[in-house]
């Protein structure tokens, strides 16, 4: 210790900055509550072996049965059990969302990152093929990949993902492109810095944010898009228990059997609702979207 | 460390924007951020580099340190060439930069001991535990205690970020360092903390400074050297001396005599100067300052001023006048 | 004293305290003080002292803060009692103000001749047009906007900085203002473009008779244009007093400390005597005096730590009197003369 002046004053601020965004979630409004009802959600999906009383893809019984001791929920009309059914959807519906986000998220973020730090022709290039991938209606740009690609759980996923993709290429572009003017980016290159290291270690944890939020949307959308195209018989194949497709069989049985409606199309509206909640929550952390006013600014 | 030779000499550095309009990307004019500046910088010396907004101050210290590649000229880093295949990686060794926002330049997702440790990290120096060693070690010298390392930008006060900041500079232990306006983004009381802060470790480093700041007063405590620029190029250079109480470019003089002085009984005669800083697009033919000078003539018009040693003490002006501008009694 | 017709403006007792989602932050604490006619007040402070926010309360501009208590008179009349619609009107002709970003003063889609001929009619309804264009280029020329004809036509954007803020000193001087408030009004500008501005705000103060309250964070400028000058720390006025006196002898440890830390362009200074800690922070202040975390003088006496010390007169030569928040304002110029760089506290600048 050889400091001889004197200026060895704690910070002035408290410590507030370190657990500040997981913090501000927990205390947010709806982000606590989206959390814990996906976490029970995630429960389900993992031990659905163990929750399902029955085989989902087996006759369990009679076919319509009303809601009973037996089955919960009932059956559906090739009696099999519509709680074991929905159970086992929840895992095929997060595994569609979850691949279908990372896979957006892993091509996305880099490739965003790359053209927004580079720039020139490579932005120029990677911007038409998101220009023109954006240009399609997403469900109908997945329609087409599943047409080529055949249907089935992971091709769906895929198709969803892909579709997906354009907008983490443009968020991490546009959020690459602000960082970029930051002192402490020259600061990276005053240092020697690569480009790679720049973009991988400087610019990537710093736009983490909004990526985290879309990638919470992109969940949310896949599993909207899933359920539509399995919906309209081109997702995951019957007898696969997915949701979309439960409530696609379940309306020519609406009046004798209404729960087989009811059951998967609220584990749906329930799930999206969390996502909803979850990402709301974290944009309050992430101050994008602020919860009240009151900011001590301009003082002095 | 020998004094004899210079650590760092900019050569009749160039940095000009080009104007680009129209689907064709026609150039339309030039900016002229930096129009052939030249100057040397001693080991364990400051120069100053002063001058207002637009004067090419700052692209002429990122563009020393090719942190932007300049338009034309030469950098040797003790005695060798810098050129645009030297590299930044073998250039950060030798010269670091210093940031005028604290808070801005460091990275508001590592702690104080990372942000100090990235350049080590990025070098390849040393393992992990060895580097946030050094990093704290750095820290302390700069006057911020062991405990706090682990702490993030935005939980220091502003003076403290900037002392990490420098702590940073330090850690590749450069020759050269480029401090940007480093203290004009603090409070008075807190500017005098990193000011003594830099001339100790100067004093115990000998290390170099090119302290680039608009604020005279802070380079006249700072500098040995001051080069003054306007409008892309060095109007007056010389010893902290001459520029202060023998200034011989009436920029310098009109400049010197606007800073308020704090002290109410000080009487001085001022020079107001008409108009603002003109736009560095394709300037004049003649002497840039030529639509400001309260001493302008023809000459002045038609001919740009060389920037000429005037003295036996090295300084130089670029005023074809230099001579008959020695200030009325020298007083100052 | 609000009542003195000699004062045109006066600041009592002012409490300003903004809701925080750590907590309620009192942003100016009994901040207050006064002006005459003819007279430049410089009110200098820090980051966090108070200073801008203590006038903007003062004149209902205040955005999200509330204000707790403290009176504030203008010309006789109670400003933050009075209809907002009869404040506003005084706000632009009677009371005006100059910022440190000419732009927030003006709109960038309406040329320039136009927005100073608004503040014309404010005052006089019958103006036409001719004769408004006629006072508006007037103006402009009082100020130094050269070519003021065709300036008068264009849009702020096609101006330098320095040029819209000698727009918006015309727009405060249009209609015979008693009092011009210009906060950090050259912060933003250089400083040779900082003297022709200062001169201008001096030029402006000749002619007409206003009152002026200079709002800044540079002893220089203070020392510049400044008759008296009211010093704040942590949303008090710690010291206040003319001008030559309270740089002669100042008589606030935050005071001495604040002109001894200052690089001088006229002096060779070998080290300088920085204040220990950083400025306050609102959010955690010290019992007792602010500033005795930072204070060398009080090196941590009970007083200090306890009792906040009012604003009181301590100089009776001078008139208008000096007046120091110090305990031991007594002791602080023999203090100043022993050198202040006895080496101060190890945890000088703790406070939260």
């Amino acid at each position: 210790m050889t400091t001889t002046d004197t200026a060895v004053a704690p910070p002035t601020q408290p410590r507030v900055a370190r657990a500040g965004v997981v913090g501000k979630f927990l205390r947010s409004t709806t982000g606590p509550i989206g959390a814990g009802v996906m976490g029970i959600l995630l429960l389900v999906a993992l031990g659905a072996d163990l929750i399902a009383p029955y085989d989902p893809l087996a006759r369990a019984g009679a076919a319509l049965q009303q809601p009973g001791g037996e089955f919960w929920f009932g059956t559906d009309e090739l009696g099999r059990d519509i709680f074991s059914r929905v159970v086992h959807g929840t895992r095929l519906s997060l595994q569609t969302a979850v691949g279908a986000a990372a896979f957006a998220g892993v091509v996305g973020l880099p490739l965003g990152v790359l053209a927004g730090y580079v720039g020139g022709a490579t932005d120029a290039i990677l911007m038409r093929i998101t220009d023109f991938v954006l240009a399609v209606p997403g469900i109908l740009f997945a329609l087409v990949v599943v047409a080529v690609l055949g249907s089935g759980v992971w091709n769906l996923t895929l198709a969803i993902g892909i579709g997906a993709t354009p907008t983490f290429i443009r968020l991490a572009r546009a959020s690459t492109l602000s960082l970029r003017e930051q002192e402490y980016v020259l600061a990276a290159r005053s240092m020697g810095a690569s480009p790679f290291d720049i973009m991988a270690r400087t610019i990537t944890p710093n736009i983490m944010g909004p990526i985290i939020v879309q990638i919470i949307v992109t969940a949310s959308v896949a599993i909207l898009v899933a359920a539509a195209l399995s919906f309209v018989g081109l997702g995951t194949p019957p007898p696969a228990p997915s949701w979309g497709g439960m409530l696609q069989s379940s309306r020519a049985y609406l009046f004798q059997q209404v729960w087989y409606a009811v059951l998967p199309g609220v584990v749906l509206a329930v799930t999206i609702a969390a996502l909803d909640a979850i990402g709301r929550g974290m944009q309050v952390a992430l101050g994008t979207r602020t919860a009240g006013r009151a900011k001590v600014g301009g003082m002095g | 460390m020998a004094e004899s030779s210079p650590v760092l000499e900019v050569d009749n550095l160039v940095k000009h924007y080009p104007i680009r309009k129209g689907v064709f990307g026609r150039e339309v004019g030039r900016v002229h951020a930096v129009d052939g500046v030249s100057f040397t910088l001693w080991p364990g010396r400051s120069l100053g580099l002063v001058g207002e907004s637009g004067s090419g101050k700052t692209t002429a210290g990122r563009a020393a340190m090719r942190l932007i590649e300049p338009t034309s000229g030469d950098v040797r880093i003790a005695g060798e060439p810098v050129t645009a295949a030297t590299g930044r990686r073998t250039l950060a060794r030798r010269i670091a930069m210093v940031f005028q926002d604290p808070m801005g330049s460091l990275n508001p997702r590592l702690s104080a001991a990372a942000n100090v440790a990235e350049p080590l990290r990025i070098h390849r120096i040393g393992d992990p535990r060895s580097r946030r060693q050094r990093a704290v070690e750095l820290l302390e010298q700069v006057g911020l205690r062991a405990d706090l390392a682990e702490r993030v930008p935005a939980e220091f006060s502003g003076g403290q970020r900037q002392r990490i900041g420098i702590a940073r500079a330090l850690a590749l232990s450069p020759q050269v360092i480029v401090l940007d306006e480093p203290v004009s983004a603090l409070d008075v009381s807190v500017q005098a903390q990193v000011l003594n802060l830099l001339g100790r470790l100067q004093e115990e480093l000998g290390v170099a400074f090119l302290f680039i700041s608009h604020d005279l007063s802070v380079v006249r405590h700072v500098c040995d050297q001051v080069a003054v620029m306007y409008l892309g190029t060095i109007v007056e250079i010389g010893s902290r001396e001459q520029i202060y109480q023998d200034p011989r470019h009436p920029y310098t003089q009109a400049l010197l005599s606007a800073v308020p002085i704090p002290d109410p009984t000080v009487e001085r005669e001022r020079i107001i100067l008409g108009g603002d800083l003109p736009n560095p697009v394709d300037p004049p033919a003649g002497c840039r300052f030529q639509g400001r000078c309260p001493k302008v003539q023809q000459v002045c018009i038609d001919t740009n001023p060389e920037l000429v040693v005037r003295s036996a003490g090295g300084q130089a002006v670029a005023c074809h006048f230099a001579d008959d501008n020695a200030v009325e009694g020298e007083s100052r | 004293m609000a009542t003195d017709p000699e004062l045109i403006f006066a600041i009592d007792d002012l409490i300003v305290e903004f809701d925080t989602p750590e907590g309620v932050v009192r942003a100016v604490d009994g901040s207050g003080y006064q002006v005459s006619p003819g007279e430049t007040l410089a009110v200098v402070g820090e980051t966090g002292s108070g200073k801008s926010v203590t006038v903007l309360a003062a004149l209902g501009l205040l955005d999200g803060g509330r204000i707790v208590s403290g009176t504030v008179t203008f010309d006789g009349q109670d400003l933050l009692r009075m209809p907002d619609r009869r404040r506003r009107r005084l706000l632009g002709s009677a009371l005006t103000m100059v910022f440190q970003n000419p732009m927030s003063a003006l709109n960038p889609v309406v040329r320039i001749g136009h927005q100073i001929a608004e503040v014309l009619r404010v005052h006089d309804r019958s103006l036409n047009k001719a004769a408004a264009r006629r006072r508006s280029i007037e103006l402009l020329e009082r100020v130094g906007v050269p070519q003021a004809e065709i300036r008068h036509d264009q849009y702020p954007h096609q101006f330098s900085g320095g040029m819209l803020q000698r727009v918006v000193i015309a727009m405060a001087v249009a209609n015979d203002p008693k009092v011009i408030i210009a906060d950090e009004p050259t912060t933003a500008v250089d400083v040779t473009v900082q003297a022709q501005l200062l001169d201008l705000l001096r030029v402006a103060r000749e002619e007409t008779g206003a009152a002026v309250v200079m709002i800044t964070h540079d002893l220089g400028v203070v020392a510049e244009v400044a008759d008296r000058v009211a010093v704040m720390y942590a949303g008090r006025i710690v010291e206040s007093g003319p001008v030559r006196e309270i740089f002669a002898e100042p008589r606030h440890p935050y005071t001495v400390g604040l002109l001894a830390c200052l690089p001088r362009l006229d002096q060779d200074i070998a080290e300088l005597t920085p204040i220990p800690g950083a400025p306050p922070d609102l959010r955690h202040l010290p019992d007792g005096c602010a500033f005795h975390p930072r204070c060398t003088l009080s090196r941590g006496r009970e007083q200090c730590q306890e009792q906040r010390p009012p604003l009181l007169a301590v100089a009776e030569n001078g008139e208008p009197a000096v007046a120091s928040a110090c305990h031991f304002h007594d002791e602080v110029a023999a203090w100043a003369q022993e050198g202040t760089t006895a080496d101060p506290d190890e945890n000088g600048g703790q406070h939260g």
